[in-house]
């Protein structure tokens, strides 16, 4: 107790407050970005504490990490660009919530289950204290894998109605995960000859283009995000919190996956996300259909990557051994300040992790407390004509991708994912199924090579192991009954079965076709699992096929003129992204942004001259306050400064 | 409008990107957070003092392919100016023994401009695992050793050991990094960690977790009492040599490279500021601080070293390569 009252003086001072604040309100910045994250922030902040004592730099650096994934919500439900890697499973039902009016009900119920999951998580952190180490060691390799596999199995819920989909689209998932490296033979699969694709494609990436690219595309075609009559701000704000707290055990459920699931290094935020995501959609409740806007899509994921926080730091203080990328950077940052993770935390340190705790737990509640202060405004966003939120969000999903790796391939690779994004979407294709066998696919595999060489197949028989496949069972029959009741879920069968999205069936079959050819020249263990899921895709598709042609659905023949003018704002965004592309590599990522915002609010009529030059500047000098001042980075040479 | 227009775009020339010149910007081949990046920061937070004009160094984090992502880009920076210095990975330096073919990074184009440790690298094994000794280790078919991907020195050292020195132990290859090899040893699922350094076992509470079973350095270090001298136990000579130069990375923890391009005096200016950081006292004490250890040696006697490890007979190369494989 008296460590706690001592803690609670040493942040009362002003000026440590001061900085929790800093960091709370730096979190929540870049957190609103697309494309940047904790590891972001932490980057820019940990030099900063060098000249800090170490309680000041604990409340800075926690302050900010514990809150970019309360403010990449914003994103995710006005534009459904995810914020951060983190929060791209609020899209699925965040933004079609934005899209009817209730942007501010959806910000609302987020936050509230984004303060009370990270309270949770903090909490969770404090009690565990004395059985932290046993706690960590619990899990094992085995039993990781079999949390993999129940993951897994989620895609039953992720993808509902269009089940066979939901499944080649998750299959697809792990093919695009495995990538890169395999992690026995260290052998090179499909890479394409490129150190690019080394450590696979990556995450930010990949769901920038999925679900950003896919919404943004979307949006282009209408006039504003929402046609909607929207609620008063501040009123479906607080009808958003009453929702969260109505569904508390839902709040606590996933808050709980969080924490638990954060505590173990490995897992990982975006698994994590997923996970909670699907376990919200086990049950609609009285809401509309999982995909079209239901509350608890929201809540759910939104909960858990909050509390995630606390447990990914019982391991970090525990043993020293980061639960995430961010627990990383925050390692070394403590150890910069003589901060010893292990045993010794428990005694000497005990003060200054009480303080990481309550600067968690504050951290939360600052957090959550300025963005539903921003609500009402923010939630105005969903009227602002689509002509302005377009272009200038595009330019931050592009500079957000391009500055992981700097590379063209970067911009090739979002343009992919983003092709992807959008056919699934026109065609009704789970893009969760995708993410959830994209985020799971190397823990599958990692976890099964370790486990095999560890101990074999006796992993089968562990007790937490057998209690997953009894709940997989257990939820294998519940789904069977829901399907026969006709249940409808996420991003499925609105549409009736068609045979002109036959074309997507046949593109997925060559391109996994062609990958399993290639994988016959690696070595066994590296081509294991990608013939395994290749072949299983292979045949999926070719059911699907058989079963689209034989099920009497509607033909709908397409002229090339007609489906041209269908897909119109589709192929008119593609081309804005392949000019904002070109502006970026030919004049850099200041001036392009710039050239490109300008033109494109002046072509849109969107403006007038002067409003267009002021959102040009700003958008202009955002990018070099974050990328030359801020997180100097170096940037390829503009293609026009070589010639 | 057309002022307006030309004020603007003139405004957006002057902020566009800058190459300042007074700053350096040191790229790092890894992710933030781990030993390579806290080291460079560290490097970052006292260097410019020593070189004329003060200037600032920054960070910047290019992780990939284990710094060969940025060893490529470095090999081909044209600049002369020395104002992009790298921190790449310590077995690049071997890559014309490992990799023959490969024409990624040369470590004979580039200017090392210094290592920051020479510190030995160990092996460990967990005191629960049952194994104190690294006979104990070689001689038991059951034990296990954990390593990440098959080209880090997790798996190329205990790989080179097991077949110099006839070892039985089983390599579990796989882990995401150094960290995960560590917990699975606290579950009691590996016994034990090849190819940590300093920075890591020094670390938290790590020694009085684990057994340090054997010094993998090309000298005997004395840094830690107790462990064997792995290459002691080279049954030859030409099996020691081969061995050594398996081993050979850990002599050049941490390096620090500039461009093949730099100028000779940009790179002597340089080479003399990390000469001038060895006695450094706000840098021992910060790297004391921060828990690193760090043993700087200039970039000269860093260049020698690697030449004597590429100078290596084709006999000892073959015999080291197969030892990895």
């Amino acid at each position: 107790m008296e460590n706690v009252i001592l803690a609670v003086m040493q942040l009362a001072d002003p000026y440590r407050a001061g900085m929790l604040l800093l960091g709370v309100c730096i979190g929540l910045t870049i957190g609103v970005i697309p494309g940047l994250g904790g590891v972001f922030g932490l980057t820019l902040l940990v030099p900063l504490t060098y000249s800090l004592d170490p309680v000041t730099a604990v409340a800075l650096l926690v302050g900010m990490a514990a809150v970019t994934t309360t403010s990449d919500t914003i994103p995710a439900v006005l534009l459904g660009v995810p914020g951060t890697v983190g929060s791209a499973a609020t899209v699925i039902d965040g933004h079609p919530m934005a899209e009817n009016g209730k942007a501010a009900e959806a910000l609302g119920a987020a936050y509230t289950a984004s303060l009370i999951g990270g309270l949770f998580g903090a909490a969770i952190l404090a009690l565990s204290i004395p059985v932290m180490r046993p706690l960590v060691l619990l899990l094992n390799t085995g039993d990781l894998l079999g949390i993999t596999i129940f993951g897994l199995t989620l895609v039953a819920v992720l993808s509902g109605g269009s089940q066979l989909k939901g499944l080649i689209a998750a299959l697809l998932g792990i093919m695009v995960s495995l990538i890169g490296l395999d992690p026995y033979e260290g052998s090179e699969r499909w890479t394409f000859g490129s150190l690019y694709f080394w450590e696979g494609v990556p995450t930010a990436i990949v769901f920038l283009g999925l679900f950003g690219l896919s919404e943004l595309a979307s949006l282009a075609g209408k006039p504003a995000i929402s046609t909607a009559m929207p609620l008063p701000g501040r009123r479906g704000m607080f009808e958003g919190a009453r929702s969260a707290l109505r569904h508390w055990r839902l709040v606590l459920r996933t808050g709980g996956i969080g924490a638990v699931l954060g505590a173990v290094p490995g897992i990982g935020v975006t698994v994590i996300e997923w996970i909670a995501y699907g376990a919200a959609a086990r049950n609609k409740g009285d809401g509309p259909a999982f995909g079209e806007g239901n509350i608890r899509g929201v809540i759910g994921p939104e909960s858990a990557n909050n509390s995630k926080e606390g447990g990914a730091l019982i391991p970090t203080l525990a043993f020293g051994i980061p639960g995430s990328a961010t627990m990383a950077i925050l390692l070394g940052a403590f150890a910069i300040h003589g901060l010893s993770p292990g045993p010794g935390m428990l005694d000497e340190h005990q003060p200054t992790m009480i303080v990481m705790i309550i600067s968690l737990a504050l951290a939360n509640v600052i957090g959550a407390c300025i963005c539903l202060g921003l609500t009402p405004t923010l939630a105005r966003l969903a009227s602002v004509p689509a002509g302005i939120v377009v272009p200038t969000t595009l330019v931050f999903v592009v500079l957000g991708a391009f500055q992981s790796h700097k590379e063209v391939l970067d911009l090739v690779v979002l343009f992919l994912f983003g092709l992807i994004g959008i056919s699934f979407r026109l065609s009704g294709w789970s893009r969760p199924a995708f993410a959830l066998g994209f985020v799971l696919g190397p823990n599958l595999e990692r976890f099964f090579v370790l486990t095999y060489q560890i101990s074999g197949w006796s992993w089968l028989g562990q007790p937490f192991v057998l209690i997953l496949f009894a709940l997989i069972f257990a939820a294998g029959i519940r789904q069977l009954s829901g399907w026969r009741k006709g249940r409808t879920s996420v991003e499925t069968g609105k549409t009736p079965r068609r045979k002109d999205d036959l074309w997507l069936v046949g593109l997925i079959a060559v391109a996994v076709g062609g990958l399993v050819l290639w994988s016959l020249s690696l070595p066994f263990a590296a081509a294991l699992l990608p013939q395994i899921v290749g072949g299983t895709t292979l045949v999926l598709a070719c059911v699907l096929f058989g079963a689209s042609l034989g099920s009497g659905g509607r033909w709908v023949p397409v002229n090339g003129l007609e489906w041209f003018s269908m897909r119109q704002p589709e192929i008119r965004f593609l081309l804005m992204f392949a000019v904002l592309s070109l502006l970026i590599l030919a004049t850099g990522h200041v001036i392009g942004p710039a050239v490109f915002v300008l033109g494109a609010l002046l072509t849109s009529r969107a403006l007038h001259l002067w409003g267009a030059a002021l959102i040009s500047l700003a958008t202009a000098a955002i990018s070099f306050a974050l990328f030359n001042l801020l997180v100097p980075q170096t940037w390829p040479s503009p293609w026009l400064s070589i010639w | 409008m057309k002022k307006f227009l030309l004020a603007l775009g003139a405004a957006l020339l002057v902020a566009s990107p800058i190459h300042a010149q007074d700053r350096i910007t040191l790229q790092v081949g890894y992710s933030p957070g781990g030993s390579y990046d806290r080291v460079s920061r560290l490097v970052a937070e006292h260097l410019g003092r020593h070189l004329e004009g003060t200037p600032d160094i920054i960070v910047e984090n290019v992780p990939g392919a284990g710094s060969l992502v940025l060893g490529r880009q470095i090999m081909a920076e044209s600049a002369t100016d020395g104002n992009r210095i790298a921190t790449v990975s310590s077995a690049l330096a071997l890559r014309p023994v490992f990799a023959p073919d490969s024409e990624d990074f040369d470590p004979t184009q580039v200017h090392y401009l210094a290592s920051m440790s020479n510190a030995a690298s160990y092996c460990v094994s967990h005191k629960n695992s049952g194994i104190e000794t690294f006979a104990q280790l070689l001689s038991d078919p059951d034990a296990t050793v954990g390593a990440t991907g098959k080209s880090s020195t997790t798996y190329t050292f205990p790989a080179a050991l097991r077949s110099a020195l006839g070892g039985e132990y089983k390599i579990v290859s796989g882990f995401d990094g150094g960290t995960e090899i560590i917990l699975a040893m606290e579950r009691g699922e590996i016994d034990v960690r090849c190819g940590i350094g300093m920075n890591t076992l020094t670390l938290n509470d790590n020694l009085s977790r684990f057994n340090v079973i054997a010094e993998l350095a090309l000298q005997p270090k004395g840094e830690i009492d107790g462990p064997v001298f792995a290459l002691d136990l080279a049954p030859d000579a030409m099996t020691r040599e081969a061995l050594a130069l398996a081993l050979a990375s850990s002599e050049v923890h941490f390096p620090i490279v500039a461009p093949p391009a730099a100028d000779p005096e940009v790179v002597a200016a340089l080479r003399d500021a990390f000469r001038a950081l060895m006695t450094d006292e706000a840098f021992i004490a910060a790297s004391e601080a921060g828990n690193l250890y760090t043993r700087i040696t200039p970039g000269d006697e860093v260049e020698a070293m690697i030449a004597g490890f590429l100078a290596a007979s084709p006999e000892v190369r073959a015999m080291a390569r197969a030892f990895v494989e």
